[in-house]
């Protein structure tokens, strides 16, 4: 669960959000999306939480853990991504760490999102279901690794607001929508993987000049996945919010995913309540990471309470994820 | 016949037969016909690692002197609003109010789980009235996985008597007493830092028959936030720990071994193993580690790694060598 994990990469992707790559074999098996490690920041007391934004699990069985000679150095095997905003003195020390650095992490902590299972079982036709994902900001971080993990089975459309252009995701162009097409997924991402190789490759030049960029850190979204930019000053994408354009998806979407500012679930619980085409079901069906201050992470020290109607519960291990219409919100403060 | 072989294993082996020639046990309650023997010095602080359970999954907590479990009190309670934590210049306030799921649950989920562990667990016991902490420590007699009582009578966060039953020593000895006359458990005290002079407060409960203190609780504290105009914890106050309160525990530690009769748990900012043989050579015989636990889980086990290192190289057996030694050299 603690160890000390190498960085492999760390590179600004917008301004003051990094993506870091560290080696953490365990944790790359194991993560469910949705799910978060905390990395001891110098000599802070509260080691910060971050969601796990990509996995690249071993391609074949590890034996012997982190020291696994089977793990082949460059291949961004057995490796975890974060990506985050420079909020703080503890994710500016973060930033500031190289490759090579060891860096302390806890993980994988807390519980996903749940996910419909898609998997085709005996008698039972395989169902793909539609997902709509909502990322508001640096609330992208998970998402990312939600979309990647149910693509292969779901349809999905994921809404990254932001204010501006510089702050969307800088991974893929608006896309034309799409059926979900599983005929031919492993071609399809091939290519992505080497745009993206590509499109890492600029990045690394732009910020990094003198680092070796022996791999794509910058793994595709499949392109089943529909990605739909929307900045406030409209320098990307449409004009608006991300509420602003979610009525027109919540009659397509089965289940949505959000991860972004309390603010932001606010509006969509009012957006929920308000839909009278959906009012019932898509108020039951919309799961939101929360953030909050945490301690230990585990669940034993209660700094991180919230009250819900099921009672009280511990962000850090009975979430971060909640079902939207679980939280009392007029008791969450920000 | 012996394999003399395993007994020329190089030096890692050296290093675990050098300690086990170490003497770390500490006998906290000497006054009590049963005692209560630690296999080492170093303690988890109530509050911060649960009921023990949740930190067993990240590290080997039987190796601990003893776990001290989360506040309990006789009914479930809901805590504090949040937010409960913030972070502070080498230090944390919190205001979890004693959340805590009650002595009930306790004795149903989480005792029969100690009752398996080797570490001894000590139960910190809150409440807002006499009575009510005579009702826990009732509950909790006879039951198996449990060794010993931590009277919480310091707790900053909980809007009631609490906290003048630990920084009145008449209030104090008599809760003391009250609860002593319900257990046959040894009883330690765990002493409030804000409190004019903390040495009246721990004679008056040594005297009322506590087996040991700890010192300290968190030290009351507050931050707030300038651009909202408001306090930063939903509680407006909060108990400050972590390193910045290391010198004040610290203090009153070797205030009270000076007067104390009874052993002494040191307890405030201990991040490291000097941090905990200072507190040691000021005359506590045993240590707690609170807020380390959440910015390392490992922390406590390297805290004792590190006294037993400090002993083989100082070639000191036996840990009561070093209790109150800087007390003598002052």
């Amino acid at each position: 669960m603690q160890s000390l994990c190498t960085i492999t990469s760390n590179v600004e992707i917008s301004p003051g959000v990094r993506l870091m790559w560290v080696e953490a074999p365990d944790i790359a098996v194991a993560a469910q999306p949705g799910q978060f490690i905390t990395v001891r920041c110098e000599d802070f007391m509260l080691r910060r939480p971050l969601s796990i934004h990509q996995v690249s699990p071993l391609s074949s069985p590890s034996t012997g853990g982190e020291a696994s000679p089977e793990r082949s150095e460059g291949t961004g095997e057995g490796e975890i991504a974060i990506l985050f905003q420079v909020v703080g003195k503890g994710t500016l020390w973060l930033s500031q760490r190289q490759i090579g650095d060891k860096i302390d992490v806890l993980g994988s902590l807390g519980k996903g999102f749940s996910i419909p299972s898609g998997i085709a079982r005996r008698k039972v036709p395989r169902q793909s279901k539609n997902l709509l994902l909502v990322a508001g900001g640096i609330g992208i971080a998970p998402l990312i690794f939600l979309a990647q993990f149910a693509s292969s089975q779901h349809s999905i459309t994921l809404i990254h607001g932001a204010r501006t252009a510089a702050q969307i995701y800088p991974l893929l162009p608006l896309r034309a929508l799409r059926s979900p097409c599983h005929s031919e997924p492993f071609t399809v991402i091939a290519s992505e993987a080497k745009q993206s190789h590509l499109a890492q490759d600029k990045l690394r030049e732009e910020s990094h000049p003198s680092e070796q960029a022996p791999r794509s850190n910058l793994s595709p979204l499949p392109q089943e996945i529909r990605f739909i930019p929307i900045t406030e000053d409209g320098s990307t994408g449409r004009k608006g919010m991300v509420t602003d354009i979610l009525p027109d998806f919540l009659d397509w979407a089965d289940q949505i995913y959000a991860c972004g500012p309390v603010d932001m679930y606010k509006a969509m619980l009012e957006l929920t309540c308000h839909s009278e085409r959906s009012e019932e079901s898509k108020l039951k069906k919309c799961q939101v990471s929360l953030e909050v201050r945490l301690g230990c992470g585990i669940g034993a020290c209660y700094g991180c309470t919230i009250n819900t109607k099921g009672g009280l519960k511990k962000v850090c291990q009975d979430g971060p994820v909640f079902e939207l219409d679980d939280i009392l919100w007029e008791e969450v403060r920000v | 016949m012996v394999n003399h072989a395993i007994l020329k294993l190089p030096c890692y082996n050296e290093v675990l037969s050098m300690k086990n020639i170490l003497d770390l046990h500490v006998q906290l309650a000497p006054r009590h016909y049963k005692g209560l023997i630690l296999a080492n010095p170093v303690m988890a602080a109530a509050g911060t690692v649960g009921y023990g359970v949740e930190y067993s999954k990240i590290v080997d907590i039987q190796k601990l002197g003893a776990i001290v479990c989360k506040g309990i009190t006789l009914m479930p309670r809901s805590g504090n609003p949040q937010p409960r934590l913030m972070e502070t210049a080498s230090g944390l306030l919190n205001s979890v109010g004693l959340e805590n799921i009650g002595i009930a649950a306790l004795l149903e989920d989480k005792a029969p789980i100690w009752a398996n562990w080797q570490v001894p667990v000590i139960v910190n016991v809150a409440g807002e009235t006499i009575d009510e902490y005579i009702a826990v420590a009732s509950k909790l007699e006879g039951i198996p996985g449990i060794s010993g009582i931590e009277l919480n009578i310091s707790c900053p966060n909980i809007s009631t008597n609490s906290m003048e039953f630990g920084a009145n020593p008449r209030l104090a000895a008599k809760l003391t007493s009250a609860v002593k006359a319900v257990t046959s458990l040894p009883i330690i005290v765990k002493l409030s830092p804000n409190v004019t002079d903390i040495k009246e407060i721990a004679l008056a409960v040594e005297e009322a028959g506590a087996d040991a203190l700890t010192l300290i609780n968190t030290v009351k504290g507050m931050a707030i936030d300038i651009a909202k105009g408001k306090p930063c914890l939903g509680n407006t106050t909060g108990g400050l720990s972590g390193p910045a309160i290391k010198p004040i525990a610290l203090y009153m530690v070797y205030e009270v071994a000076k007067v104390a009769h009874i052993p002494l748990i040191g307890c405030g900012g201990i991040a490291c193993a000097t941090d905990a043989l200072e507190f040691i050579m000021a005359g506590a015989s045993a240590i707690q580690v609170g807020t380390a636990n959440l910015t390392n889980p490992h922390s406590s086990l390297v805290i004792l790694e590190g006294i037993a290192d400090f002993m083989k190289n100082k070639g000191i057996t036996n840990l009561t060598e070093l209790v109150g030694v800087a007390q003598d050299n002052s």
